[in-house]
């Protein structure tokens, strides 16, 4: 089944699902969290990294070994997807309604869109 | 854990990819699965005999969809089927809340739908009103 799952954040609550969700239903595959810093981010890289870092620790809190995580600069569909082949994934996860918004969200659409890898999509509540 | 898998498949090479996957999370999971084949709606102005000749193409249409799925998923303990008249998003959010799915799993772009491009307008509005996670494969 699924080894090497990447999720994709963007720090929204339905990313937090996402998150809860790799970790609840993948607990045998080693797990990759990425965030993308575009040119609109509120937050540098370096802001990013220690928010990624409170996120997992938190997600995976009592666990021993924590998933890997990075921030990278860019597009964020792009980013997402060659991350995901670069590493290798067999699977994204990722929220459907970024920051703020409603519907698909247009990142989730353009990754669904662009992966050759199943992805799978989390709505937030 | 996924208990209750739904399964949309109408035949197309992403729909038969999905299909594939769902038989491996259904085992992985021991889930129950849930094929659901939508066709398109019979148009009431038809008069007979044409109304029962289509009704009874799309039905046949339906159950050779059915018996390929079948024929992908392999063994599983428990599968079962529904074959739904209507807009296929609209089935599979119909059955993903009767049945109370916790994954859905489908192709992104369906039969028929121009290649390559676009998300398939059925998969997206799945997504966009779906209760559960659905997992889009291609």
């Amino acid at each position: 089944m699924f080894n090497k799952v990447l999720v994709a954040t963007d720090f929204s609550p339905c990313a937090q699902r996402a998150l809860e969700l790799a970790r609840a239903h993948f607990p045998q595959a080693e797990v990759r969290v990425l965030h993308v810093v575009t040119e609109e981010s509120p937050f540098t890289t370096t802001e990013a990294l220690l928010e990624l870092e409170m996120l997992v620790s938190d997600a995976w809190k009592g666990e021993t070994s924590l998933p890997g995580h990075e921030v990278v600069q860019g597009s964020p569909v792009q980013q997402v997807v060659e991350s995901a082949s670069a590493w290798g994934a067999d699977l994204i996860v990722m929220g459907v309604s970024g920051q703020g918004g409603q519907g698909l969200g247009s990142v989730a659409e353009g990754v669904v869109r662009a992966s050759t890898i199943p992805v799978l999509t989390v709505k937030s509540r | 854990m996924f208990k209750n898998i739904l399964l949309a498949f109408d035949g197309s090479a992403h729909a038969q990819k999905a299909a594939r996957l769902a038989a491996d999370l259904a085992r992985q999971y021991q889930a129950a699965l849930c094929v659901v084949h939508a066709y398109d709606p019979v148009p009431d102005y038809l008069g007979e005999p044409y109304l029962q000749e289509v009704i009874s193409r799309r039905t046949e249409a339906a159950e050779r969809a059915m018996e390929q799925a079948q024929a992908l998923l392999g063994d599983l303990p428990r599968v079962e089927t529904e074959v739904l008249e209507g807009p296929a998003a609209e089935a599979i959010l119909r059955v993903a809340q009767v049945r109370q799915v916790d994954l859905i799993v489908m192709g992104t772009r369906g039969l028929g739908q121009l290649s390559g491009l676009l998300l398939g307008s059925q998969s997206q509005k799945v997504v966009t009103h779906a209760p559960c996670p659905v997992l889009l494969v291609r």
